[in-house]
């Protein structure tokens, strides 16, 4: 006898059912509850691959393979996966098309009951950070907050102000970021006055902590200075450089800036286009 | 690389790592700030005039013209300036699969020629 590993079973749904309540399972999913995939992701490009294995009430086997598009802004993408009556026995979510480093993409697997945007969600199977080496399974028993991971580092040259203006950056939209280090030249003109700068942090309104460089900057000068997290506050190098220190494990909610105040700078004064290393988790929007 | 044309920053809209950068406009410096006391668009503090300011820039040893940015120094201890027409291209937060809008287009932006690669190689 050719064992096909298909289990044949009476049609009659009501036997179906009584089969499902003999066989409880919390990956029992009745007609009318589907998979839903919602993505959080940062990078361009990221086409997330579901597929999933199904046997339905006729023990029928059945695989499947799903795709989604994520948005890029750090929103909420949802699709959702239809699925039959029967038992849901595993999946994997991995990333193709793209190769966000973890923490770029956070995907959580949701059963859910009904269609549409008014589903119901009934049990989250599966959160986590995924990528194209690393895909996230369900049914799982991890499931992970974004937050908690250890993030991922991020290079970021940030906006060059215009003349006489300060920086300005912020914490974007669905994004929590931890300063690691900050660096920026100025070009100062011949107006008179020592110039002081100072790096802060404001909440988009209120500002809550201020760091000064640790030297000043002369008129006609070309200069760079640096915050860091362990940064020793030594003199400057060759009168270009400026270090200043900022505190360890300092987060910034969205919406936070890291900002400049310059004592005495003049309307010539020209700042560049910051550079900055973040660590950064993703909090969805 | 755009240019906003509210406050003259520059900035990639695509950063190396292929992500999006979101540009905010800086509130006014104290140069912008006495430029907008200058144009009477901004009222010196509460209680000082600008005679005040002059008196007070000539015993530092400053032009007349400094009065405006000392002025602006007293006033940046006390609130932060904000463009009218300032661009804030971070998204409101909406519902999954709803249509992301930045907070505020501002005045746009203009297109510039693209940035000169950090790096260059020689030989």
């Amino acid at each position: 006898m050719v064992d096909t590993g298909k289990v044949t079973l009476p049609s009659d749904d009501s036997y179906g059912h009584k089969l499902a309540a003999m066989f409880a399972s919390s990956m029992y999913m009745h007609i009318d509850e589907n998979l839903r995939i919602t993505s959080y992701n940062a990078l361009a490009n990221v086409r997330l691959e579901v597929r999933y294995r199904f046997i339905d009430c006729e023990g029928t086997l059945i695989p499947s393979m799903e795709a989604q598009a994520p948005n890029t802004d750090r929103s909420a993408k949802s699709s959702l996966l239809l699925t039959p009556n029967g038992w849901l026995l595993g999946g994997e979510v991995f990333v193709s098309g793209a190769a966000p480093a973890l923490g770029q993409t956070f995907v959580v697997v949701e059963i859910v009951r009904g269609v549409g945007s008014n589903a119901v969600s009934l049990q989250v199977i599966g959160a986590g950070y995924v990528s194209a080496k690393q895909p996230l399974q369900f049914p799982s028993q991890t499931i992970l907050n974004s937050l908690d991971t250890a993030g991922t580092l991020r290079s970021i040259t940030g906006t060059q102000p215009g003349a006489g203006a300060e920086i300005n950056e912020t914490v974007p939209t669905g994004a929590r970021w931890e300063l690691v280090a900050f660096r920026d030249s100025i070009v100062t003109n011949a107006t008179a006055g020592n110039r002081t700068s100072v790096l802060f942090f404001d909440d988009g309104v209120n500002r809550w902590s201020s760091f000064p460089a640790m030297a000043v900057i002369a008129p006609s000068t070309n200069s760079a200075i640096e915050w860091a997290v362990g940064s020793t506050a030594i003199a400057t190098i060759n009168g270009q450089n400026a270090p200043g220190l900022i505190p360890v494990g300092l987060r910034l909610p969205a919406g936070a800036r890291i900002r400049s105040t310059t004592a005495n700078l003049a309307a010539g004064d020209q700042w560049g286009a910051p550079q900055y290393l973040v660590r950064e988790w993703l909090e969805g929007s | 690389m755009v240019k906003c044309n509210a406050c003259g920053g520059m900035y990639e809209p695509i950063l190396s790592d292929g992500m999006q950068y979101f540009h905010r406009c800086p509130p006014l410096s104290r140069v912008e700030l006495a430029a907008a006391i200058d144009a009477g668009k901004v009222a010196y503090p509460a209680g000082k005039t600008a005679a005040d300011y002059q008196a007070k820039a000539v015993a530092a040893g400053l032009p007349l013209a400094a009065a405006s940015l000392l002025a602006a120094d007293d006033l940046l201890l006390l609130h932060s300036y904000e463009r009218t027409n300032q661009r804030d291209e971070n998204i409101v937060s909406a519902a999954p699969n709803g249509a992301a809008t930045i907070k505020a287009a501002g005045a746009g932006v203009t297109q510039q020629a693209p940035a000169p690669p950090p790096v260059i190689k020689v030989g």
